[in-house]
């Protein structure tokens, strides 16, 4: 271009007649239109690009022996906040962070001159961890890495593992076992009836009763308990525990009976001779029929 | 002398009474039933197997573990295994909280008043919807807790009870098939 510039300076210079001066002035007009159509008129310019910030693979954008610049280092010298929003970016993940930054600058074939940082940086990030950011994440983490702060987010894995405890928690069922015959020879346990609320006739009654089958005379005799309702047809074994007052038997487990009769008993003592007699009452009884 | 022989309704019909026992011991909860005639002759007497609960059982369950084993785990169990046929089933007042049909008889807590407590009461006096409190021939003041709260059944209830209580001391049959269960368990141990 500056070949170009000269010959129409000298072109301008030259002294020209009239008549081959027309013809002068149309060759300088034809040089001039030919330098517009090749745009050769302006002075070179210096273009600058924008920094191609990626974590893949480098660009290669086909310009033969390009002079490249690393910018690394001077965006961290200006502790520059890449945002990924701001850088083009428009996903819904603005804390992402490229794992590895590199600056491009592409200069052309003329070369660089200067590395204006100032621009607006471009950052395209690709890292199979961000492609894809789960509906479900942890609060951002805030780092500062050598002055460049950046964010990372901690994803939760989209699918855990389930464990299946349902049998644990279920309360199995439990098996029955029959033990009839064994709990008839599980002994009775009675208790006595209250013998403050006794009437004089009933006391009366069973001290005559110990009289006439114990000898226990009706003046002497000592009332201690009464039970009511006592199955003594089929009483097999039988105790009175005296300082609890209760009566304890066990029934005969070989005699079967399609009826029998329920005895009102009563605990008498011989203060005299130091005895403790069960009267069973002959005439205060109900019949009744076993199932 | 006094007419000794008190006439009895039923004194020619067979009646038979069941009863239901839960035990919790410790954390095993077992359960029996017991049928026995109007004089308290077992007819039938079986038991579950103890079952164990975990903290898991606990934490996963709440509130609802104690429902959930006294009405499905034990009473439902034995249901299925009655074979006699009572009429009604009686077991203990503490189980009141989970009263229900036990082989598709109604059944009836039942607790006795201590002498203290007890006040003015006729032959039925109704506390709840589902409760009562009853007088028996010999005295005895029980206060009741039904598994209805259907008042004619109630007082049904209430007659055939008061009509076996002339034969037997009902609430004795509890007490044994408590301390069955309690021998029984040791025998589990054992094994």
């Amino acid at each position: 271009m500056r070949r170009g510039e000269a010959a129409l300076a000298f072109l301008r210079r030259i002294q020209i007649p009239t008549a081959k001066g027309r013809i002068a002035y149309g060759a300088q007009d034809a040089f001039r239109r030919l330098l517009r159509r090749w745009d050769l008129g302006a002075s070179a310019r210096s273009v600058a690009l924008g920094i191609e910030a990626s974590s893949g693979p480098p660009v290669d954008f086909g310009i033969a022996g390009p002079e490249v610049c690393d910018g690394l280092e001077s965006l961290n010298r200006l502790g520059a906040r890449i945002s990924l929003k701001d850088a083009g970016r428009t996903g819904e993940d603005p804390g992402d962070f490229p794992r590895v930054l590199r600056a491009y600058m592409i200069a052309p074939s003329g070369g660089i001159r200067s590395l204006p940082l100032k621009i607006t940086a471009s950052a395209y990030v690709s890292s199979p961890d961000l492609v894809r950011i789960p509906a479900v994440r942890a609060p951002n983490l805030l780092m500062d890495n050598d002055g460049v702060k950046v964010r990372q987010i901690a994803i939760l894995p989209e699918t855990v593992p389930v464990r299946d405890v349902s049998q644990r928690c279920r309360v199995s069922e439990p098996a029955v076992r029959d033990r009839t015959s064994k709990m008839t020879s599980y002994p009775h346990i009675r208790s006595g009836v209250i013998l403050e609320r006794l009437l004089p006739e009933e006391r009366e009654g069973f001290l005559r009763e110990a009289e006439s089958l114990k000898g226990v005379p009706a003046a002497q005799g000592e009332l201690l308990a009464i039970f009511r309702n006592v199955p003594v047809e089929m009483i097999s074994r039988v105790h009175y525990l005296e300082e609890k007052k209760l009566l304890l038997y066990t029934l005969d487990r070989e005699r079967s009976m399609a009826r029998t009769r329920l005895h009102d008993m009563g605990i008498v003592r011989d203060p005299v001779a130091g005895k403790t007699h069960m009267v069973v009452h002959r005439t205060q009884f109900k019949s009744v029929s076993m199932a | 002398m006094l007419n000794r022989e008190r006439p009895t309704s039923g004194s020619t019909r067979s009646r038979q009474v069941g009863f239901f026992c839960h035990l919790s011991l410790d954390k095993k909860h077992l359960g029996a039933i017991m049928v026995t005639n109007q004089v308290g002759v077992p007819i039938e007497f079986k038991y579950t197997e103890p079952v164990t609960t975990t903290k898991l059982h606990k934490v996963l369950y709440g509130s609802a573990l104690d429902r959930y084993l006294h009405e499905t785990v034990i009473r439902e169990r034995l249901s299925r295994e009655v074979r006699s046929e009572p009429e009604y089933f009686l077991t203990s007042y503490e189980e009141k909280a989970f009263l229900g049909p036990l082989a598709g008889r109604e059944m009836m807590a039942v607790q006795p008043v201590p002498v203290a407590q007890r006040e003015s009461t006729g032959p039925f006096t109704r506390v709840r919807d589902n409760e009562a409190i009853i007088e028996t021939d010999d005295g005895s003041v029980l206060r009741l807790a039904f598994s209805t709260t259907d008042d004619v059944l109630q007082r049904n209830m209430v007659t055939w009870l008061q009509e076996i209580a002339r034969t037997m001391d009902i609430l004795e049959p509890m007490d044994r098939v408590i301390n069955a269960l309690k021998m029984l368990c040791g025998e589990e141990k054992q094994l």
